[in-house]
């Protein structure tokens, strides 16, 4: 079984510290929030969608460090994709969560491979994705 | 006395290992780990004593019903209550608060009149008397904390007065630690006939309770906070009030008879105690208040306030340490953040070095309002932690601090 602190290893580090796509976006179409109501965490993102692309995405979280490195990683991957692309990568972010532990596991989504073990925390990384069906599906 | 190695041996959770380090268990605000006399008891209990009480003639059924009733002249002994009759049992002190926030509340309130909370309650003595207020048109009012965590007495006057009908606060704080003084507010509600409502959730284990000198009409707590199984609770309540009260919930035990047209309802507490109640819970109960007046609160409150001085003076060693709620008078729980890492962070990291603290809101939202913060970490303690645990704990924080450097 995982540790609970093998959740924090560099690259989810990298990913926690990454605030290139933190911010607001001026000339947003779509804005979502989702929010944790066991710790209060609260995430929310802006994204201009040139239909079916992405074209630019930003995030804000009062949140955790997976929380972060989470929504980071999102608006990484959905960036210059079509929303369809979005909502079905948010999908399989779930999937992966959801497998065994000794599955493969999409590379992109490595750094959150010991979520499968640590239930506990795994709404902390879907709490972006949450965020992101809000904005493309709750219009 | 109790050594607390033969204290720590009476509880099997204790002795366990999470991920390969020794259990530290400092999450004792949520909810206690039980002794063995808690466990056997509700295994013989259900292995001896168990039938349906009150209704059978049977011998098993008398048998459950002593155990059970028994336990109400016990636990009005502990919180020396004047009457048995005074102590209802409920699932718990959220079910307790319900209850007599929709009891007393229907009978006491209507447009123009007002319920009195603290801005530290726990939601379950904040949400019940929002909904009550709601449905009554009253307005609810609050006492307001300063920034050590301890209520603004000063601003008493202004938010109790005559169209008060009903206080309500907690005794402990459950995220801050704060211990209020319920007798100095109960003494300023009584001058406008406003009725006191305490959720002695985080008090029953670590100190004693004695609702004469406190002063209130009404006292609620859980069972599983004390060392006792979950599900399980008292409501006590001055009995000419609790005799005033309509029902709660309806059905079976509540009523002395029925036909198809109406019923008629049974005496207090009875009135209060509709259908199968949780009879090895409250036997359980029993026996965790035994347990706890066996070691006596002479020596509950020495030990922790050994423990709380030792968190205080280990966290104040560590410079990112924010202490949320620095109240003077502190009993049990500690609050605090640890620099800019979320306070799940440290709650996960802690785990990996088998360390359960509490991290979140603490079901204490207007708190977090208060302090402009998400989320804390709680580190609460119990008769059976160690100083060298709250050790564990800052080295714990110290390897936090470099996992997030």
């Amino acid at each position: 079984m995982s540790r609970p602190d093998q959740l924090y290893h560099p690259e989810m580090m990298i990913l926690a510290a990454d605030r290139s796509r933190v911010g607001h976006l001026d000339g947003a179409t779509h804005r979502g929030e989702a929010r944790n109501p066991l710790c209060g965490d609260r995430l929310s993102i802006e994204l201009l969608l040139e239909t079916p692309m992405i074209e630019r995405v930003r995030f804000e979280a009062r949140g955790c460090a997976i929380a972060r490195a989470s929504a980071a990683l999102m608006c990484s991957l959905v960036e210059m994709q079509t929303d369809r692309v979005a909502l079905e990568l948010g999908h399989r972010f779930r999937e992966e969560l959801e497998s065994p532990e000794s599955a493969p596991i999409d590379p992109r989504f490595d750094a959150f491979r010991a979520l499968r073990q640590i239930r506990s925390r795994r709404r902390c990384a879907t709490l972006a994705w949450e965020a992101l069906e809000q904005a493309l599906e709750g219009d | 006395m109790t050594s607390l190695a033969d204290i720590r041996n009476e509880f099997p959770a204790l002795q366990q290992h999470v991920h390969g380090h020794p259990l530290v268990y400092l999450d004792n605000a949520s909810t206690t780990q039980k002794p063995r006399c808690v466990l056997d008891t509700i295994q013989r209990s259900y292995a001896s004593e168990y039938a349906n009480v009150h209704r059978g003639v049977h011998s098993l059924s008398q048998r459950a019903t002593e155990a059970y009733e028994s336990v109400r002249y016990e636990v009005a002994e502990f919180i020396n209550a004047s009457d048995p009759r005074e102590v209802i049992f409920t699932a718990g002190a959220t079910s307790a608060i319900n209850l007599v926030a929709q009891t007393l509340g229907r009978s006491l309130l209507g447009p123009h009149d007002e319920v009195l909370v603290t801005e530290m309650e726990h939601h379950s003595n904040l949400v019940p008397w929002q909904v009550i207020c709601a449905e009554r048109g009253a307005r609810l009012r609050v006492l307001e904390i300063d920034d050590k965590g301890d209520l603004k007495l000063d601003q008493l006057e202004d938010v109790l007065g005559k169209n008060t009908r009903i206080v309500a606060l907690a005794h402990i704080s459950n995220t801050l630690g704060t211990v209020n003084p319920v007798e100095h507010i109960t003494k300023a509600a009584r001058r406008f006939g406003a009725r006191v409502v305490v959720d002695g959730a985080q008090a029953v284990s670590h100190c004693p309770v004695d609702v004469q000198s406190l002063g209130c009409d009404f006292y609620a707590f859980s069972a599983h906070k004390a060392y006792g199984p979950s599900g399980v609770g008292v409501l006590w309540g001055r009995l000419d009030l609790l005799e005033g009260l309509p029902p709660w919930q309806s059905g079976g035990d509540m009523v002395l008879s029925v036909d198809l047209a109406g019923a008629t309802y049974n005496e207090v507490p009875h009135r209060f105690e509709a259908g199968t109640p949780n009879i090895v819970g409250v036997v359980g109960m029993g026996a965790a208040l035994r347990w706890i007046r066996e070691i006596g609160f002479d020596s509950i409150m020495k030990h922790e306030d050994v423990l709380l001085h030792a968190i205080e003076d280990r966290l104040g060693r560590i410079g990112a340490v924010r202490r949320i709620g620095t109240s003077s008078k502190i009993r049990s729980s500690v609050s605090f953040l640890l620099g800019d890492v979320h306070a799940h962070d440290v709650g996960t990291i802690l785990d990996g070095e088998g360390i359960a603290v509490r991290a979140g809101h603490h079901c204490t939202q207007p708190v977090m309002d208060h302090f402009d913060v998400d989320a804390t970490v709680r580190a609460s303690v119990a008769i059976y932690n160690t100083v060298e645990e709250i050790d564990r704990l800052a080295d714990g924080l110290k390897h936090t601090e470099e996992v997030f450097r």
